[in-house]
């Protein structure tokens, strides 16, 4: 099977799965779950934290170098609220759980699939999309957007606690000027593109990770790809979202 | 679709076989007797692992039949049926195939908590028996990549064995162990074979494993089988390739060589 052969199995199997009412109950599936909840969710909040600080703190420093030359350096918290939110929010976290999870992903399937597991999962009768793919696709869907909240609160936070150290801004009116030009369709702007982010990063992980063949070289080769498609394909993603945000302001 | 719980002969009918662009096999014909074990025999490459994935339907052929006693195993266009067939079949892949992510007692319990209601506390006393019966009881609990590679194979039989299959598929089960290690495992395959009443398909190239528990024996050899029969027809075959391959002497790589010799002796 080709590329574009193997990504329609995938998907077609996992529309499948989802179709699946009844489901397995079983623990193991449970457990699996447990284990992409934690690894996609838990696993990312230290590095997601520190960027997402660096991010506000950067975006703070850099409009505030602007909006002082027009006396309008309160207007830090507006610029920084908004830019974070609307747009890197969602963005550096979707590009952050691309390099941890959807790497993890590929290389988890990749080195099963040239060790044999994948076909052992077939013959035992065991569908490899669900037992595989669907808890990353769950895990992934309920994470994403929680990382990207976290995200958007810290950038903020720290973006605001550097103002008022650095720039002596005053902290409740930043906080007060971020809640009250923020809207709530920022947010679910957000966290709708972040739930697109997510089925993304799984989708070319897992796809990525069933077409190896050729040993570990082939595990690198295509853990490689599933970044870099990965991340071309957030971007295209993000910029279909903007647009579809713009249209209907 | 109701399998059968008895073991039942493979009948493979005129099968070619291959990949896109490479045919492995043409038109072999042969029967696997039920309850017996049968090894398939040859080089490498010449196209064993590749009959046992098209026999477990993982690939499909280029033409011809598989059966497993009257179920013509090829026509099986419905995902459901082939499942419920392979809940029949238990599989020994070649390095075992265990998930990395389990432990051995997960791994053994993974086909049961799949296709039966039984609570979970039975499921473990069974895997628990299925993992003394290969001499790992007391590995219930470690990750695959904590074992040798023999203990992996045994662990793969024990979870191959798990739904007390009627049909065993072992792929190179003696490759890359010690003689020990693989005389061990040829007992174990023995001992379940006349424990269960399993027809048993062997793939190898290991002699010492063919002489241990071979009944029956197909020799594969450039895109045809070349013998199908007993271990005493074998031994008395008059084919070249047989003797060379029985006797281990060197014909191809020796070919090779010499054309080399002649090629530098030019030059």
């Amino acid at each position: 099977m080709n590329g574009l052969q193997v990504l329609a199995w995938m998907v077609s199997r996992l529309m499948g799965c989802l179709r699946f009412k009844s489901g397995n109950k079983r623990s193991f599936y449970r457990k699996r779950l447990y284990r992409d909840l934690a690894q996609v969710g838990a696993d990312s909040i230290p590095i997601v934290s520190v960027i997402s600080a660096c991010t506000g703190i950067i975006l703070a420093l850099q409009s505030a170098q602007q909006l002082e030359k027009v006396g309008a350096i309160s207007y830090v918290a507006n610029l920084v609220g908004v830019t974070i939110i609307r747009e890197l929010g969602p963005l550096l976290t979707a590009i952050i759980v691309t390099g941890r999870s959807g790497a993890a992903f590929t290389a988890e399937i990749a080195t099963m699939q040239i060790s044999e597991e994948i076909d052992a999962l077939e013959v035992m009768g065991i569908e490899p999309v669900r037992f595989l793919v669907v808890p990353k696709l769950i895990a992934m869907l309920i994470m994403v957007p929680c990382l990207t909240v976290w995200a958007d609160f810290v950038g903020i936070f720290s973006g605001g606690a550097f103002s008022a150290i650095a720039l002596g801004i005053n902290k409740s009116t930043y906080f007060n000027n971020s809640v009250e030009f923020l809207q709530l369709r920022d947010v679910i702007a957000g966290l709708v593109k972040s739930g697109g982010f997510a089925v993304a990063i799984t989708i070319i992980g897992c796809w990525q990770g069933f077409l190896a063949r050729e040993g570990a070289a082939d595990v690198g080769r295509k853990t490689t790809n599933s970044v870099v498609i990965s991340i071309f394909m957030i971007i295209l993603l993000d910029l279909f979202f903007t647009a579809l945000n713009f249209i209907f302001r | 679709m109701k399998s059968s719980r008895f073991a039942q002969d493979i009948i493979l009918k005129d099968l070619s076989l291959g990949y896109p662009g490479k045919v492995l096999m043409e038109n072999l014909s042969a029967v696997l007797p039920a309850g017996k074990i049968s090894v398939i025999l040859g080089g490498s490459g010449c196209g064993k692992s590749t009959l046992l994935r098209h026999i477990l339907g993982l690939n499909e052929p280029v033409s011809g039949e598989i059966f497993l006693g009257k179920t013509n195993l090829t026509d099986l266009k419905d995902e459901q049926a082939y499942k419920q067939i392979r809940t029949r079949m238990g599989v020994l892949f070649q390095d075992g195939a265990m998930l990395g992510s389990l432990t051995l007692g997960e791994n053994v319990a993974l086909p049961m908590q799949e296709h039966t209601e039984l609570p979970d506390s039975i499921i473990e006393e069974v895997v628990q028996m299925k993992l003394r019966m290969v001499g790992l009881g007391d590995f219930m609990h470690y990750f695959p990549n904590q074992l040798s590679g023999g203990m992996r194979k045994r662990a793969g039989l024990a979870r191959a064995m798990v739904m007390d299959p009627t049909t065993l598929l072992c792929d190179e089960p003696s490759s890359g162990l010690d003689p020990i290690t693989a005389a061990d495992l040829d007992q174990l395959i023995l001992k379940l074979k006349e424990t269960f009443n399993v027809t048993t398909i062997v793939v190898t190239h290991d002699l010492d494993s063919l002489f241990n528990i071979a009944d029956h024996v197909v020799v594969l050899h450039k895109n045809r089988c070349l013998y199908q029969g007993d271990l005493e027809g074998l031994r008395d075959s008059d084919d070249p390739y047989i003797i060379d391959f029985l006797e281990r002497r060197p014909t191809e790589i020796d070919d090779t060589m010499q054309r080399e010799v002649k090629f530098r002796s030019r030059i």
